[in-house]
């Protein structure tokens, strides 16, 4: 026990080892309820070229495990075995919720860059809250104008009874007024 | 477990933000503009004119009154037609496109309002997004 005590960092850092280890060992039979296409999707990584699992990268992925196992060992003054090989099995999932919580949403610059800044925001929601009124006001100005729905559809229509009456042919005018054409 | 996105708002699809309801301003590309007008009392802040097959081909924004207000004043015989005085080819932008591509289509045309939105695979009007309700959404507006 006091050769564990002494070493603590260090045995998190093995056990963080191990604890990836059993991980990957879980996904790679098939231990860990993903299914063939979750399997794929986290083995992915690890491939070369020619889709063999390295060797390096699982060292590199257990060695993380382990890092991270032994930093969240250095603050506590008792060894906590277990937390380091749970750590070491789960840290993706930890580093991927302590980034994402961060980053909370796009920040202000990215926002500005793409034009969305409070000034042009609020001047797009004036604009849409001044619609009804500038809609009733340019109402009013077509009335004054004399151009109204009915107004305008009548000018329409009489337009059309023009255009048709001069299309029709002269013997046509002749033969309903009881002429016969010449 | 392992690849978590990020969540970055920007990158999500421009349906995640598009409220239903915002298909109501739409007209037919036969409407004459006081159908438009009426739409603008209705409280809509764009007006998107589709053709029989449902698809964007011309919008009004409050901007534009003022464009109907000087075509009348020149030549108050003119056409009543919305299509005629509408702005064309309408800006829109995929309901599968990320939000970051249609502010940027946004920024890139100088508008203010919003852009419509169209279904990737109808091809027909799905709605339009108001440039205030991303503000909003994204907490720049509050």
């Amino acid at each position: 026990m006091e050769l564990i005590a002494q070493w603590f960092i260090l045995w998190s850092f093995l056990i963080g080892i191990l604890g990836s280890l059993g991980y990957f060992t879980a996904v790679y039979f098939g231990f860990v309820a993903f299914g063939p296409e979750g399997r794929e999707y986290i083995l992915t990584p690890f491939r070369d070229s020619k889709a063999t699992v390295m060797c390096i990268k699982v060292g590199w992925f257990c060695t993380i495990g382990g890092l991270i196992a032994a930093i969240f060992q250095l603050p506590q003054s008792e060894f906590v075995p277990i937390q380091s090989f749970v750590l070491g099995a789960t840290w993706p999932s930890i580093v991927g919720q302590l980034l994402s919580g961060r980053q909370i949403g796009p920040s202000r610059d990215e926002l500005t860059g793409l034009g969305l800044t409070s000034e042009a925001a609020s001047a797009s929601e004036r604009e849409t809250q001044a619609a009804p009124g500038e809609a009733v006001q340019l109402e009013d100005e077509l009335e004054r104008l004399g151009l109204t729905r009915h107004s305008v559809a009548g000018t329409q229509r009489t337009a059309e009874e023009t255009s048709a009456e001069e299309r029709r042919l002269p013997g046509e005018d002749e033969a309903s007024q009881g002429n016969p054409p010449s | 477990m392992m690849r978590q996105s990020s969540g970055n708002p920007l990158l999500m699809p421009v349906e995640t933000f598009l409220d239903p309801s915002s298909r109501t301003n739409k007209l037919p590309d036969t409407a004459d503009v006081w159908q438009v007008l009426e739409k603008f009392k209705e409280g809509h802040g764009a007006v998107v004119l589709v053709d029989a097959s449902d698809r964007p081909q011309g919008v009004f924004t409050p901007s534009d009154m003022e464009r109907i207000r000087r075509a009348f004043r020149e030549d108050p015989s003119r056409s009543p037609k919305a299509i005629d005085l509408a702005s064309r080819p309408p800006l829109s932008v995929y309901s599968t496109e990320p939000l970051e591509y249609a502010l940027k289509r946004m920024q890139d045309r100088g508008v203010i309002t919003g852009i419509a939105v169209v279904d990737r695979e109808t091809e027909k009007y799905a709605g339009y997004l108001y440039k205030s309700k991303i503000a909003r959404m994204l907490g720049v507006l509050r």
